[in-house]
């Protein structure tokens, strides 16, 4: 599973749309969620229905949060979509079972007392699927007195998915990148810690906010690292999405 | 979230989700056929919204979980039922017994909501219900939680989302645990927890879900209910402080916590494996028989009678002189 979290402050202002960019991460089955950050400013209408609009055509989440509340709210949020991906592929497989017209796969078609083994598969593949998070970072200027802690929400993200049975990795990547580029990688894919404590030492903070090419650029790099092979802890008994009943569930 | 449409007596409809049902509503089992009414709200949770309930005017109480997603809500019902084991044995443990499990179909509005019922706990949370005079010493409450937390621990789970909305004091004095929407089996990542119970935000070890998780919460639990909630509130607000070593030293704060001091603080430090060790010291530094304390006290002893004795010496060999 997939997913990128973008934590902005405000408009896109160059480049493609964002919106756009989110609508194409969904199709290459990366979810994007995006929070806005404030903190003793407000983000305004606009940014607030950008990061609405971004989110819902990524098919993630959005919210938007102050600093202090930052950690907690990421790790609500990879939780809850990676419990959404999951049930979007159980949901496939209960429309075939139920084998009704009509049947819309929920869970809320059989009784209480069937429903145990299912929601119970469903926190088996929450807990041990393969999930690599990318953190897409706005560093215009007025992200800066923000990023000490984004830093922090970021370890703490880490200590959340590196719990999980499955691995877990984390990215981290900031926008406008250095010279021309879009994006600049300052993380590559990690389960570590201690990666993360030098992040955004001496960043420079740059004008432009190109929220869609970011995007374009962290799809691109988040398809190319390819798992090699279905790498996971794998819990005794537990099937992994790549060999189960949900064989078609690309990771 | 679910939401319904319900016709008022004047022919207005208005509409209103699961999390606000008022007095008097029925909520009626679409696969069970109970009808029960509702007395009042009691609380919420992650997963949804507790309401007292009767299945009949008269009829014993019961608290009726009323779901706003079916997949968490059911992830709850799979906790509580293996904790059923508990009941078992003849076993009494205070957490609350699952009752019925059903759905709740609003005629006509075609929407429904999952809903449980289970025991219905009346009590204060437990920082509410250990203040003013004439209450047991607050190591007593602890004990006993710690009891129940333990009978879970043996059930294979973490409690995970230990915090004082979730411990209710009985109008009886005992403690009881209730919303499992977090209880994780031992191993796997906590799912739900909140910051300042969490070992994971003061930097003392990682948000997997065992023994040591629970003890941690546990020792940040009896701060709060020793009149710490401020101060760790403050705490919390400066990353720097965001360490066990900070939680450690409040415990010396506070007087009502001095028996169970070491203990507390072994268990912010992640020093117990499980709570039978930590209930081990718990119960002997609660009764003044604390092995570290009595050790202390000892040497004290020895130095003191070493020091009389070398005194006496000295005037001995002053008055031969």
């Amino acid at each position: 599973m997939k997913q990128i979290i973008m934590i902005t402050d405000g408009c896109s202002n160059v480049g493609v749309s964002p919106v756009h960019a989110a609508a194409q991460a969904r199709a290459m089955g990366i979810a994007v969620n995006v929070i806005g950050l404030v903190q003793n400013d407000e983000i305004g209408v606009r940014g607030e229905t950008e990061i609405k609009e971004i989110a819902e055509a990524g098919g993630g989440l959005s919210r938007i949060v102050s600093s202090r509340n930052l950690a907690h709210t990421m790790h609500m949020m990879t939780r809850q979509t990676v419990v959404a991906t999951i049930q979007g592929v159980v949901r496939k497989e209960l429309r075939s079972i139920l084998g009704e017209s009509g049947s819309e796969g929920s869970i809320s078609e059989l009784p209480p007392e069937k429903r145990a083994q299912v929601v119970e598969a469903i926190d088996n593949l929450t807990e041990t699927s393969p999930l690599k998070v990318a953190l897409l970072i706005d560093r215009s200027a007025s992200m800066k007195p923000k990023l000490e802690a984004v830093r922090d929400a970021a370890c703490d993200l880490m200590l959340s998915i590196r719990a999980r049975k499955g691995k877990s990795e984390l990215a981290v990547l900031y926008f406008p990148g250095n010279n021309s580029d879009d994006v600049q990688l300052e993380v590559p894919w990690t389960s570590e810690l201690a990666k993360l404590d030098k992040i955004f030492y001496k960043l420079n903070m740059k004008g432009t906010t190109p929220t869609g090419p970011a995007i374009m650029e962290t799809i691109e790099y988040m398809s190319r690292e390819r798992l090699a092979g279905p790498e996971r802890k794998a819990e005794d008994g537990i099937v992994s999405p790549s060999s189960a009943v949900w064989g078609d569930y690309v990771v | 979230m679910a939401s319904f449409r319900r016709q008022a007596q004047c022919g207005a409809i208005t509409l209103y989700d699961v999390r606000h049902l008022l007095p008097g509503d029925c909520v009626v089992g679409k696969w069970n056929g109970t009808k029960l009414f509702i007395e009042r709200k009691l609380g919420e949770g992650a997963n949804g919204s507790v309401y007292l309930a009767r299945s009949t005017s008269g009829s014993s109480p019961c608290a009726l979980k009323l779901g706003t997603d079916y997949y968490g809500l059911q992830s709850e019902v799979n906790a509580l039922r293996a904790l059923s084991s508990l009941a078992k044995h003849g076993m009494k443990v205070n957490v609350p017994r699952l009752y019925e499990t059903d759905d709740w179909e609003c005629v006509g509005a075609g929407i429904s909501a999952p809903y449980y019922t289970m025991t219905y706990v009346p009590g204060l949370p437990i920082t509410q219900a250990i203040t003013g005079q004439g209450i047991p010493p607050i190591h007593e409450y602890g004990h006993k939680l710690l009891s129940i937390i333990g009978r879970l621990h043996q059930c294979g789970w973490a409690f995970c989302d230990l915090k004082a909305a979730n411990v209710l004091v009985s109008t009886g004095g005992e403690p009881w645990l209730i919303d499992f929407g977090g209880a994780t089996s031992f191993g796997r990542a906590v799912k739900q927890y909140s910051e300042l119970y969490d070992r994971g935000f003061w930097k003392a070890g990682e948000r997997i879900a065992d023994p040591s998780y629970d003890l941690f919460s546990f020792a940040v639990l009896m701060l709060e209910a020793a009149g710490g909630g401020s101060r760790l509130l403050e705490l919390s607000k400066h990353t720097s402080r965001r360490n066990k070593e900070w939680l450690a030293a409040m415990v010396d704060e506070y007087k009502s916590l001095y028996k169970v001091a070491a203990c507390l603080k072994s268990m912010i430090r992640g020093e117990y494996a499980s709570v039978s060790q930590a209930v081990q010291d718990w119960r002997r530094a609660a009764a003044g028989k604390d092995s570290r304390q009595a050790a202390a006290a000892d040497w004290c002893v020895y130095w003191f009678s070493g020091s009389a004795a070398a005194f006496a010496v000295s005037v001995c060999w002053a008055a031969l002189k």
